[in-house]
């Protein structure tokens, strides 16, 4: 009987060693620390003085 | 005056009659009618001098913005050097951002008065989706003529606003939501995406929202061709592509859970593209 479940049973998965992988984070994205926009200056006089930087999109 | 952003209500109210309430023109395409409860109240007041410093301070963003603890709240101060050392507004909020107040310095804002203007906006849905609601991704939307959604996903110079610009000239009857922000949400059972006011280069948004049917991770190469890459992996990468709030573990985990449950239901594979029709064909 203990043999018939060993056959039955599924193939084990192959161990494999974890992995720490790095990726990508732009804090100053991440963070909203800058605006980006640039289309408020009409009604907001805030945004005219304001030091903004553009990362792209 | 109400906005209503990825199914979320906003109402900014003043009891101040020289105040006169305004958003930005992408936002104004989120302004919505109708009363009734709303997911968040602010009110805004102009004042001559700001309250005294807290010195309680949760997170520093090196830019703009700081929270602090204020008590029973917390306190968002925002400072710019051309204003000087006093920030130019300061936002309080309940612990569950449910209700505001947002104090804007007289001396800076003399005319009518974007209470939400960044990073206010922002920083409020993205506290809101992280108890609970969603989790915002940088990442261009797209929904196509088939009325699904797409997203494209990327940090800063991945090609976003330019995947949008491609579909824009290459297909009729499709919608860009945002060329740079989009909320995914929990929508019974279905995840969907909505669009932001919050946009890219080519300034696109749209408060139009669509089920999610496939994220591509963008990366620009000299030929493009989908790749399939591990749930774990896309997992990882989507996760760099938010806006976590670093400071508040609970909606640290809440992102991350839902990154995970996203990875498990949407398919998420890289698209290694080349800036042409084929980025389009390849996903389509």
């Amino acid at each position: 009987m203990e043999r018939q479940n060993d056959e039955q049973r599924p193939e084990k998965k192959r161990y494999e060693k974890p992995e720490v992988k790095r990726f990508p984070l732009r804090p100053e994205e991440a963070v909203l620390g800058f605006c980006k926009s640039n289309n408020s200056g009409a009604s907001s006089p805030a945004c005219a003085a304001f030091s903004c930087k553009s990362h792209g999109s | 005056m109400r906005l209503q952003i990825a199914g979320l209500t906003i109402a900014v109210s003043s009891s101040d009659p020289s105040i006169t309430l305004t958003v930005d023109a992408p936002s104004s395409k989120f302004l919505v009618d109708g009363g009734g409860p709303a997911d968040v109240e602010l009110t805004a007041e102009r004042v001559a001098s700001m309250p005294a410093p807290s010195d309680a301070l949760i997170f520093d963003s090196g830019g703009t913005w700081a929270l602090f603890d204020d008590g029973g709240r917390f306190r968002i101060d925002c400072k710019a050097p051309s204003f000087g050392d006093a920030p130019y507004k300061i936002a309080f909020f309940d612990r569950d951002y449910s209700a505001g107040r947002v104090l804007l310095r007289a001396d800076v804002f003399e005319g009518p008065a974007e209470v939400l203007q960044y990073p206010i906006d922002e920083l409020l849905v993205g506290n809101l989706l992280a108890r609970g609601r969603g989790v915002e991704l940088h990442c261009c939307g797209i929904i196509g003529e088939d009325g699904r959604g797409r997203l494209f996903v990327g940090q800063s110079g991945a090609g976003k606003t330019t995947t949008a610009r491609l579909w824009m000239a290459n297909r009729e009857g499709i919608e860009i939501v945002s060329d740079d922000r989009v909320v995914v949400r929990d929508a019974g059972g279905e995840w969907r995406m909505y669009g932001t006011p919050w946009h890219g280069e080519a300034e696109l948004a749209s408060p139009a929202s669509a089920p999610l049917a496939a994220i591509y991770l963008l990366q620009q190469a000299s030929a493009t061709r989908v790749v399939d890459i591990s749930r774990a992996t896309a997992a990882a990468r989507l996760f760099g592509c938010t806006f976590p709030l670093f400071y508040d573990g609970g909606a640290l985990a809440f992102t991350v859970d839902c990154i995970g449950r996203i990875t498990g239901d949407v398919p998420v594979r890289v698209l290694e593209f080349t800036p042409d029709v084929s980025a389009i064909e390849a996903v389509s």
